[in-house]
């Protein structure tokens, strides 16, 4: 197999290995096993012992990979892993459960139900920001749906593939859930075979791949993806509490390197100088003086996309905007907390997703315009708003078109797991979480009982004029047309 | 000059009624004197005038006796025979038609009434015959008839055949609800250009774009007043709906009423009924610690979504995701498919007078269209058709990772087990009628083959043999109780299956076919080898092979063989076996004891899975496929707590664990001092 924490044993991973390793987990998958509820449970259970006992290599790797602070790794990732394993282990039953479905006359006698069944095999392809929490919680929602399940993990985040690799081959049923470590070719192996689902974390370049491979065999595909997530910052806000929320869910949340952390700023020029002046202020309150040191804030995780955010701030059209920070060591790929302070629309900060430890803000007349500002982008999966109006924050609600929104707040609607998380246009498609998980690996198959009597002669060939007054009477499911159609007779 | 004898009259006079085709030839024609370019035009001039009755016949200049021209008789004569079945797009027919009348308009009576020409289609073939729907035929005098009947000529040629227009009154075809003249606005000078151009698609998008962005199609007073519209169109137009449907597949009314209309009028009622409550957002539930935080998820329209349906059930397949759609608050693009082109017209012309022209478009045309149509971006594809089709437009989706939807078809098994005589009788008959009584098998969810017993087969034959009898008589063509195939293509699909020798030899009952009225008869074949054709692909027709098995219970393996079915029909009172169908084969939907008819469930979600499609629709899925849904989390500034934020300390690390697993005591413990962090090093 491709794990590749053997000694010598460098397999290289083709298209013959992974047509074998799909072959491999069809045959447990037929057998059957994956879909009893003790296997699932017993599953999810050594996710939860693996992440207890694995805690302290987990951290490690992340640091190795990122340089995630502590907390961040045993919070963001291992905690909310187990959160989500404790929720699936509690609700599963009811989860698995059939839902009864009303019948009506049409088809009256009859009962009908929806059944949740496994797809089968399915593929998860995860992203190196949050190398554990986007690898294992989907891994979670297939389990609890009882499929059998290769997980791909990031090969930018390579200490935390190959630790992942390790626990599952350690911790989980390796006939049926396995892991493939990897880059480009091993990916474009296994994007070849027949999936029965497909879920992809990462951005839009590689998802349209994913997608395309997906539609040879028609398979469904749930796509994770990112962009632009504007915060609206009103004015009239307890800004002290906003811009803190406002940092942890940027920086904090390994250094921008999320998907959901705020892109950028949207507020009025009035109120602008005084909210730059609050986010110095907290900042430094978090990550003291010397920021660029800070062992809280993660690096960036590789050469290219130091480049990358380099060339952002290199950009003539920002280069005097930054307002606070800017520093950059490119020896240990950090970027210090960044603020560009009235960028213009068309600079190329503005025109992709950032990614990373720049916080640029755009100044605006009226705090309504930022409703076109957003709307003429594309669909951001999140999006962000700070302020106590009433009206505005309908507005916002109703008209703004997001994966999710947040008012006063940032980000932590990936925690809760009653709401689902996904994207919409161009940040993904599909949802998942909580019992949204379970329902993307599921296929909820329609399910009638009827029975042999209650049989109607009017559904039957030879066609007359009395057949299609009845229907017409059953379909309108009104008691009296059915009265008069009966009492009409069978007269042309 | 020309010598046209009474004879020859009387004959043109029976060609005319008779409906012939026909040729004029002038023979000896090397015996004119001194022929110029003028003699033929002189000599026609004769003939037309003294043949008035045959103005549209063909006139040929032969000599027999030395073979001049003979050849080109019998060009002629197979171009005739071609005019004579040859069939006119209902589109172009209307056009014709509204530039008819645009040029000159029915006469007024003396009472001041008006003829009205409401729609017109083609109704048969040899001789081409058009229906013409008007709201009194009595309004148009002989004069106007001919009028139109000229104008038709003119436009659409049709030489050498005899064309037959029939003027019917509209009020009395389409009397479903009492609704008067007012009720029906499909005057011709509202109908929209049919012929699409595909060049002003980009510019009608982003026309369609501005008007989602407006936020008009959110408001529940718009969705109400469109489906409502959608209502209206299905109960006026009844009548026409009937005949499009008779003209494209020949499909007899009940199923139409039962399959089509019936089935949307019901679904319409289910949303408007439903539409407030699917729109209001859905409380979520918050633990604890998220003090003052209120979370909902509200569903929000996709924006600009494209609707590709299938010939099969024009109607139902078109209209069952446009309610979908419009309930959800979208603008939509709507394309019929081409191979039910009176369907499709009268989706095209009559059914955007009833809805919002700005938000709701339909586009007729072929793959050509289709394939501009893909190249758009879409917030969502809906698409009803072939496995094949279906990978197309999932690639053509990726470019703008577009969302989709597909409904394909695949091989549903009907399972018969062993019943008691009675229950036999009533499974065999749902069995007959999903094959052979809907849509004549073209139908996604029919029966395609029937697992049964070995021991059972041959009472099982004979038992159907009289069923098949009893719905569709001894001359099942006759009986106007079968659908007819779609199109030559298709029909010669099915005699390919039905050629391949070792099938042949299977057929216990049925397969004769009539090729030019494309009829096949209900066909049932017993045990064909199973690495033919007609058990390797979607049969889609009405030919039922029957598999025997030595054990029922073997059908779950021959099942699980084969891709995944859009349905999977299974006949039993075995409980045990019941269950192990359900939870050891998988299918879009499983109907026990029955077949199609979940079709018809409001309730249950309707969709495929693996080969047989991706996502679902029907009441209140259809609506949740046209809608994604927002996650809104709503938080005031007053509660926060401190140890969100860094700089990061052990202390923090366990408040928030204790505040993961909602574990409030040792939350308490921790803020008070009282705990020690098991991470101090």
């Amino acid at each position: 197999m491709a794990t590749t924490i053997g000694e010598e044993k460098v397999t290289v991973f083709g298209e013959e290995e992974a047509k074998q390793l799909v072959n491999g987990l069809r045959v447990a998958y037929d057998s059957g096993r994956t879909r009893s509820y003790s296997w699932r449970v017993a599953q999810l259970k050594n996710v939860v012992r693996m992440c207890d006992d694995s805690e302290k290599e987990v951290v490690e790797a992340l640091y190795k990979d990122l340089a995630k602070p502590e907390l961040e790794g045993t919070l963001y990732e291992l905690g909310m892993i187990k959160n989500a394993c404790k929720v699936a282990l509690k609700e599963l039953k009811n989860w698995i459960r059939p839902e009864k479905a009303k019948t009506s006359l049409t088809t009256f006698p009859s009962s009908a139900e929806i059944v949740s069944e496994p797809f089968g095999i399915v593929l998860i392809i995860s992203a190196w920001n949050y190398p554990f929490l986007l690898s294992i919680d989907p891994v979670i929602g297939a389990i609890a749906a009882g499929n059998a399940v290769v997980l791909k993990p990031s090969e930018l985040a390579p200490a935390s593939s190959s630790l992942l690799a390790k626990l599952f081959s350690q911790y989980l049923d390796t006939s049926a859930i396995k892991v493939v470590e990897g880059a480009v070719p091993e990916t474009s192996a296994l994007l070849e075979q027949k999936w029965d689902k497909i879920m992809y974390t990462g951005n839009g370049r590689v998802g349209r791949i994913v997608m395309a491979a997906a539609a040879k065999h028609l398979t469904p595909v749930i796509m994770e993806l990112g962009g632009k997530c504007p915060a609206v910052v009103d004015s009239d806000i307890n800004l002290e509490v906003a811009m803190r929320r406002l940092i942890a869910g940027k920086w904090g949340c390994n250094n921008g390197q999320a998907c959901i952390s705020p892109d950028y700023i949207l507020t009025t020029k009035d109120y602008a100088p005084k909210l730059v002046d609050a986010l110095k202020t907290e900042l430094e309150r978090f990550y003291g003086k010397n920021q660029l040191e800070s062992k809280d804030l993660s690096r960036i995780v590789n050469s290219n996309h130091f480049a990358r955010l380099s060339k952002l701030l290199d950009d003539e059209k920002v280069s005097g905007k930054i307002v606070y920070g800017g520093e950059k060591d490119e020896e240990k790929l950090r970027i210090a907390p960044t603020i560009l302070l009235d960028v213009p629309r068309d600079s190329l900060i503005m025109s992709e997703e950032i990614f990373g430890p720049l916080l640029p803000i755009l100044m605006l007349n009226n705090i309504d315009e930022s409703f076109d500002v957003i709307n003429s982008g594309t669909k951001p999966l999140a999006a962000y708003i700070f302020t106590n109006n009433k009206k505005l924050k309908e507005k916002f609600v109703m008209s703004v078109s997001a994966g999710g929104i947040v008012v006063n707040d940032t980000t932590i609607h990936l925690a809760v797991h009653t709401v689902p998380f996904g994207g919409v246009g161009e940040s993904g498609m599909g949802s998942y979480h909580g019992k949204f998980s379970f329902d993307a690996f599921s296929h909820k198959k329609a399910v009638l009982y009827r029975s042999f009597i209650g049989d109607a002669a009017l559904r039957y060939p030879p066609y007359t004029g009395f057949k299609l007054r009845m229907m017409k009477a059953l379909m309108g499911g009104s008691f009296l047309a059915i009265l008069r159609a009966l009492f009409r007779g069978s007269k042309p | 000059m020309a010598c046209i004898t009474e004879q020859d009259f009387k004959i043109a006079e029976r060609i005319e009624k008779e409906g012939k085709g026909c040729l004029i030839v002038v023979n000896k024609w090397d015996t004119i004197p001194n022929k110029n370019q003028q003699s033929a035009v002189y000599y026609e001039q004769d003939v037309r005038e003294k043949l008035r009755i045959l103005q549209w016949a063909p006139i040929v200049y032969a000599t027999a006796i030395s073979g001049h021209s003979v050849d080109r008789v019998i060009v002629a004569a197979s171009e005739v025979e071609k005019e004579r079945s040859r069939r006119l797009s209902t589109a172009t027919l209307n056009q014709v038609v509204q530039e008819a009348l645009a040029f000159k308009s029915p006469p007024r009576t003396r009472g001041g009434k008006r003829g009205r020409i409401y729609y017109c289609t083609q109704a048969a073939i040899r001789p081409p015959t058009f229906v013409f729907f008007v709201n009194e035929a009595n309004l148009f005098p002989e004069t106007y008839r001919r009028y139109m009947e000229k104008q038709l000529r003119k436009d659409a040629g049709f030489p050498g055949t005899p064309i037959r227009l029939l003027w019917r009154n509209r009020r009395k075809m389409g009397k479903m609800d009492g609704a008067g003249d007012s009720g029906l606005c499909i005057f011709f000078h509202n109908i929209v250009m049919t012929r699409y151009d595909v060049k002003t698609l980009g510019s009608d998008l982003e026309d369609m774009r501005d008007y989602f962005r407006s936020g008009k199609t959110k408001d529940w007073e718009w969705r109400n007043a469109q489906l409502k519209g959608l209502l209206s169109f299905l109960k006026q137009n009844e009548a026409q709906i009937f005949q499009a449907l008779k003209d494209d597949l020949g499909k007899p009314q009940v199923e139409a009423y039962r399959d089509e209309i019936g089935t949307l009028v019901k679904s319409v009622r289910f949303a408007v009924k439903g539409l407030k409550g699917w729109m209001s957002s859905n409380g979520a539930k918050m633990p604890k610690v998220a003090l003052l935080t209120s979370g909902e998820v509200v569903p929000e329209p996709l924006g600009l979504v494209l609707i590709i349906s299938s010939w099969n059930f024009p109607f139902g397949v078109s209209l069952e995701p446009l309610i979908g759609a419009i309930a959800a608050g979208n603008t939509m693009v709507l394309k019929p498919s081409e191979l039910a082109p009176a369907c499709a017209s009268v989706l095209a012309n009559v059914l955007p007078t009833y809805l919002d022209k700005k938000a709701v478009r339909i586009i007729q045309g072929g793959p050509e269209v289709g394939e501009k149509l893909l190249q758009q971006k879409w917030d969502k594809i809906f698409f009803t058709g072939s496995v094949r089709v279906g990978k197309l437009v999932m690639a053509a989706a990726v470019e703008h990772l577009t969302p989709v939807a597909l409904e394909l078809g695949g091989k549903c098994p009907a399972v018969l087990d062993s019943l008691a005589p009675w229950p036999m009788k009533v499974a065999i008959n749902r069995i007959l009628v999903s094959k052979f009584g809907t849509c004549g098998g073209q139908a996604c969810i029919a029966v395609d083959y029937v697992l049964v017993e070995k021991r059972l087969a041959s009472s099982l034959v004979e038992l159907m043999k009289v069923l098949v009898k009893d719905m569709f008589g001894e001359k099942p063509r006759e009986s106007n109780s079968l659908t007819r195939i779609i199109s030559k293509q298709h029909f010669s699909r099915l005699k390919s299956l039905l050629n391949d020798p070792e099938v042949k030899a299977s057929v216990v009952h049925g397969g004769s076919m009539d090729e030019e009225h494309l009829y096949i008869e209900p066909t049932i074949i017993v045990d064909p080898p199973l690495n033919s054709q007609i058990m390797t692909e979607e049969v889609f027709g009405p030919l039922l092979p029957i598999i025997t098995l030595e054990k029922i219970e073997d059908s779950i393996n021959f099942i699980n063989a084969r891709p995944k079915p859009l349905a999977l029909y299974a006949f039993t009172k075995n409980q045990s076996f019941s269950k192990r169908i359900l939870s050891e084969t998988s299918s879009g939907s499983v109907v026990f004891n029955d077949a199609n008819i979940q079709y018809c469930a409001d309730t249950l979600p309707f969709g495929g899975v693996g080969e047989s499609g991706m996502g679902s629709y029907h009441g209140k899925y259809s609506f949740d496929t046209f809608s994604h849904y927002k996650a809104i989390l709503r938080r005031s500034y007053l509660t926060d707590f401190w140890y969100r934020f860094p700089p990061w300390n052990y202390r923090k690390l366990l408040l928030f664990e204790a505040t993961y697993h909602f574990d409030y005591i040792t939350l308490l413990l921790v803020i008070l001092g009282l705990k020690r962090s098991r991470y101090r090093c």
